[in-house]
């Protein structure tokens, strides 16, 4: 029920505007969701297209839409099931900062608890890979932790 | 103006500002993020955006959150393995894992090696069981409270039984088929005298002792006597119940008094030379010093610093069962953790006198509980101040004490 821009602020909607210059639309109810946004629109007024230069055309209408949800009070687990079903884990990475950027909090929660179910049963190797992060540890140092998961995972050896 | 307050709006937001919400009760409050990585540069005159590549450069306070979510998320095995893993991607991510797992002591979960030579709980122990394999003469120590059906339970410790001329041993590893002792999954070992040597048959008393590796900055590497156990026969022989006490060099007596803690060590020393020093722990009964623990060989940064000579260790003895007229055997209250009777089965709690201050609570607490449930499987309940290793080498000593002369 989006109105004509007026001074009730109840339907009002804001314009967003990505890195990539896209521009996007968004009740101002779900940008009070968005911390960062709302305290854009406090200090540039709510007139204005509100510049989000670390957020992209990708991701923003999948927050947008969390948040449409959100504001109708309908977020279930089956609809937080269907949000992540088909993400990867570059959409899943790459959302998750943008809702930390954008101070989105029950997004941020969502897709971080999201993110450590997704590396239920991993291997290190798996974890590395997945956060980009190089092994930092000495050959010496590298063996003892092998033994340390040996243990973990089987308390058999692993294979060297 | 408005680029202005641009940039103070985000210097705001970086610095944690009014960054307060909490969550709802049921989770704990975790730190709430700063926005210190969005704009690490900020100038009047330009606005970076962020290179989308920053994944690998997650801010320390994001990465707390999602490990700290998942340590609390698989907190049993064999899922919890994967915290594990968490702290072996790299030194960054093994110091936030650490930062963040608690001691078996602070939450009753095992989570590293190390967690099965730190204290367990203090108010409800950790239940496990040892399967007792006779064909390899092992011993396998599993996390859990009988066998499961799929037979996926944490193996904890293994032990084999290895005879000796000069007794019995039982070496203590990590793993079931590595019990070399330079390996770096070697723990510990059990020893006992040979039986029957020159003891006269009525007070029939076999003492054995376990060892941990252990190393001092002043002392070169050997083995650190954890433990001295004596098992004494009753008058009745293998008819009733034997006497059992244990002097825990390496646990104070303090441990059980008001304030009092354990020692708890936070990593497996290294190996240097392996040379072995048998530090003669004369088999007392408990009272008087057993250590000087200012030239002791534990873990330097655990232990209280003893400023005024040797100091008391802890004895553990068991609960005396009671005889039961009708049922016309011995009885003790194993809660339903143990089915079976034998001779074998036992509940220690510690020896005090009332001049050691020791709440009436805490002498009432059963610090090992092991029993029987079935052919070669028992039961082993331990807490506070025991470990896991010190509780299995404990257990393990129960399985090999026939009487001299029988």
């Amino acid at each position: 029920m989006a109105q004509e821009a007026s001074s009730s602020t109840s339907s009002k909607t804001i314009s967003l505007k990505t890195g990539d210059g896209e521009i996007f639309e968004i009740e101002a109810s779900a940008a009070k969701q968005m911390k960062t946004v709302q305290r854009l629109i406090d200090d540039l007024g709510d007139d204005i297209t509100i510049p989000l230069h670390n957020v992209f055309s990708k991701e923003l209408p999948k927050i947008i839409e969390y948040y449409k949800k959100d504001i109708t009070g309908e977020i279930t687990k089956d609809f937080e099931a269907e949000f992540v079903k088909d993400l990867n884990d570059d959409e899943v990475k790459v959302l998750f900062l943008a809702a930390n950027y954008l101070d989105a909090n029950k997004l941020f929660e969502f897709l971080s608890q999201n993110i450590a179910d997704r590396l239920e049963s991993k291997s290190v190797e798996y974890v590395r890979k997945y956060f980009g992060v190089e092994n930092d540890f000495t050959p010496e140092e590298e063996s003892k932790l092998r033994e340390e998961r040996a243990w973990s995972f089987r308390g058999i050896k692993e294979d060297e | 103006m408005s680029l202005r307050s641009i940039v103070r709006e985000l210097k705001e937001m970086r610095d944690g500002i009014g960054n307060t919400s909490r969550r709802g009760a049921g989770s704990r409050v975790s730190q709430r993020r700063t926005k210190s990585h969005i704009v690490p540069d900020m100038t009047l005159t330009s606005l970076e955006p962020i290179q989308q590549g920053q994944w690998a450069n997650i801010p320390s306070e994001l990465l707390l959150d999602i490990i700290r979510r998942v340590e609390e998320t698989e907190t049993s095995w064999p899922a919890r393995a994967v915290v594990v893993s968490c702290a072996s991607v790299c030194k960054s991510w093994r110091a936030v894992t650490k930062e963040i797992v608690q001691t078996p002591e602070q939450c009753g979960r095992l989570t590293f090696p190390i967690s099965l030579k730190q204290p367990g709980p203090r108010d409800s122990p950790i239940q496990c069981y040892i399967r007792r394999d006779r064909e390899t003469s092992a011993y396998l120590l599993y996390y859990g409270l009988v066998p499961s059906e799929n037979e996926t339970d944490k193996l904890l410790l293994v032990a084999k039984k290895l005879r000796r001329a000069t007794g019995t041993d039982f070496i203590i590893s990590l793993v079931a088929d590595d019990f070399s002792r330079s390996s770096n999954t070697y723990v510990g070992k059990l020893s006992q005298p040979p039986h029957g040597a020159g003891i006269p048959p009525k007070s029939t008393r076999s003492s054995r002792r376990f060892h941990s590796r252990q190393v001092s900055p002043r002392v070169p590497a050997c083995n650190y006597i954890v433990s001295t156990i004596t098992y004494e026969l009753n008058v009745l022989r293998t008819r009733g119940p034997r006497r059992m006490n244990c002097i825990m060099n390496s646990i104070p007596v303090s441990a059980v008094q008001e304030g009092g803690t354990a020692p708890t060590p936070t990593s497996f020393p290294e190996i240097t030379d392996e040379h072995f020093c048998s530090a003669s722990a004369p088999a007392l009964k408990g009272k008087g010093p057993v250590g000087d623990l200012s030239n002791s060989t534990l873990p330097v940064q655990e232990m209280p610093v003893q400023s005024q000579g040797p100091v008391e260790s802890l004895v553990l003895k068991n609960k005396s069962p009671r005889w039961h007229e009708q049922l016309q055997c011995w009885c003790l209250n194993f809660k339903g953790r143990v089915t079976v009777a034998s001779v074998k089965n036992f509940q220690l709690v510690a020896a005090v006198e009332p001049s050691h201050n020791v709440s009436a609570a805490e002498q009432e607490k059963v610090i090992l509980q092991f029993g029987k449930i079935g052919k070669d499987i028992f039961t082993m309940d331990y807490r506070y101040p025991l470990s896991a290793f010190q509780a299995f080498a404990i257990c393990l000593s129960s399985f090999d004490t026939k009487p001299a002369c029988e």
